[in-house]
């Protein structure tokens, strides 16, 4: 079970990928066929870096699958294909915010921990990177104590605004806004922001709704989901 | 070939009815779906996949030249009701469709709209792409079979358990939880080598192993549906604000307060007041 993959791009996509079917990280297949060899034409698509989540991450319950895969072999692979990319700023024009992105991880509890600065928003790390197929996710706060944060004016998106997330690979990660909710945050919908997607999609997260004075904390939380551009 | 035709007449006749409903066009929606498209009968040539929207004509595409075993990545699409076509490639875009079907997509679903069968009995069928979010440490796995090497064949975990089992051609199978992890799929007739694929399921991943003929052979394909926010998926809300610039609680709450407080107060003595001179001058 040392489970070395071939990612082999898939010759029939090649042809759809002329009709424009894009914007989706291809479902760049594992291909393993006795009777061929690989097709050839890797599909394009913005964000394809890094077909698979986490690729080091050993999702637990594989078992002899702790370590991560560096080195891995790869036949026709870039040797540095296992190399992470990570989201470096997000920004959202109609709302003014242009911020760098620090990594979020999870607090004792098991909640999102949400950035330490009250000027950034964060990325949560273990998810996948904007961009790439999957639900991304960023939090921000909407106030400090003191008065505005990153994400004070989150609640005024509206459908199509245009929110953008450069990365690491120099590549931009471009989404347009779907919906704007809000939640009590004792009614989060955990698999609507964390579930899974077919298509690279991003939740912008911050506080809101009712302030309550004696827990010091918001009794809310604004959702901005947005979906990939072109559509 | 009648009966196929007789169904391509039926679907405009339905469309006509339903399209005198204003067309309400949301400039982008609250939530897109996905659809995919399949070519998965192995002897039916090269065909045109139109799928075109009813309520509003901008959101149709066409999907030119797809021949058996491709299945295109998903394409974010508008809720709406669609119609999708089938024409031999090339076939002008005017004339009657092999096949046709219709769709109605939902805010946030998934579909996967394939041809299946061997020609003769070739049908389109729309597969629900399931979206919910697997057990945790789970992923789920469901299998197309569009194959005709073998009769009926299983396909499991390599030591492991099975996904799916006696699955015949152009029949699929409802999506199975595995363990996420790094394991060997084996795809063959029961108790039979088959196919071995390796694979890499995530916590959070929803799969589509697709079986079809490569050079006369039985091969294996999987495909990432969707893929979710893992593996270990975050509890609850987030804490992302310290009140700084609530309204309506705190301070302000009490000075509003004390003010409707004091106004009342106020109007109370007045009201006395003024009884008490009534009662005086009376």
């Amino acid at each position: 079970m040392t489970g070395r993959h071939r990612r082999s791009p898939r010759g029939p996509v090649a042809a759809w990928s002329a009709i424009g079917l894009v914007a989706v990280v291809s479902a760049a297949a594992l291909t393993v066929s006795f009777a061929s060899s690989p097709g050839s034409g890797p599909s394009a698509g913005p964000g394809s870096s890094a077909g698979q989540p986490a690729g080091s991450e050993s999702a637990g319950a594989g078992p002899g699958a702790g370590a991560g895969p560096p080195g891995s072999a790869s036949p026709g692979g870039s040797p540095s294909a296992v190399a992470r990319v990570f989201p470096t700023v997000l920004r959202i024009p109609r709302i003014g915010v242009t911020t760098e992105l620090v990594r979020l991880g999870l607090d004792p509890a098991g909640a999102l921990a949400a950035p330490e600065a009250f000027d950034r928003a964060g990325w949560f790390e273990a998810g996948p990177v904007p961009g790439d197929r999957g639900p991304a996710v960023l939090a921000g706060h909407v106030d400090s104590r003191a008065g505005p944060a990153v994400f004070f004016r989150l609640k005024e998106l509206r459908s199509g605004d245009e929110v953008l997330v450069d990365r690491s690979d120099g590549t931009t990660a471009v989404f347009v806004v779907a919906s704007v909710r809000t939640f009590p945050k004792d009614g989060f919908p955990t698999d609507e922001v964390y579930g899974p997607t077919p298509a690279p999609e991003l939740r912008l997260v911050t506080c809101g709704g009712p302030f309550d004075r004696a827990g010091g904390r918001y009794l809310d939380n604004v959702i901005v989901q947005a979906v990939p551009a072109g559509l | 070939m009648i009966r196929r035709f007789a169904l391509a007449l039926l679907v405009p006749a339905a469309l006509v009815a339903t399209s005198a409903a204003p067309a309400v066009a949301a400039p982008v929606a609250q939530g897109s779906g996905y659809l995919r498209l399949a070519h998965l009968s192995p002897d039916t040539p090269h065909v045109d996949v139109y799928v075109a929207s009813v309520a509003d004509p901008t959101r149709s595409f066409t999907a030119k030249g797809v021949g058996y075993g491709a299945l295109s990545p998903y394409r974010a699409v508008q809720p709406d009701t669609y119609t999708v076509a089938m024409r031999a490639a090339g076939a002008g875009a005017d004339t009657p469709p092999v096949l046709s079907t219709t769709l109605t997509v939902r805010p946030g679903a998934a579909y996967t709209v394939a041809g299946l069968g061997k020609y003769a009995e070739l049908a389109l069928r729309v597969l629900d792409d399931d979206l919910t979010m697997p057990a945790a440490g789970q992923s789920r796995v469901r299998v197309v079979q569009a194959s005709t090497t073998v009769p009926r064949l299983d396909v499991g975990v390599k030591g492991g358990a099975a996904v799916a089992t006696g699955v015949g051609f152009a029949q699929t199978t409802g999506y199975q939880t595995v363990p996420a992890g790094d394991w060997t799929l084996v795809a063959g007739p029961t108790g039979q080598p088959g196919t071995e694929l390796p694979v890499t399921l995530a916590a959070t991943g929803v799969y589509t192993v697709l079986l079809v003929d490569k050079n006369n052979a039985l091969a294996a394909e999987l495909h990432t549906d969707a893929i979710g926010a893992g593996p270990v998926v975050p509890a609850g809300g987030v804490e992302t604000g310290l009140g700084g610039t609530a309204a309506g609680t705190g301070l302000a709450v009490t000075l509003v307060g004390t003010a409707l407080a004091a106004a009342s107060a106020a109007a109370l003595v007045l009201l006395v007041g003024t009884r008490r001179r009534q009662v005086r001058t009376s």
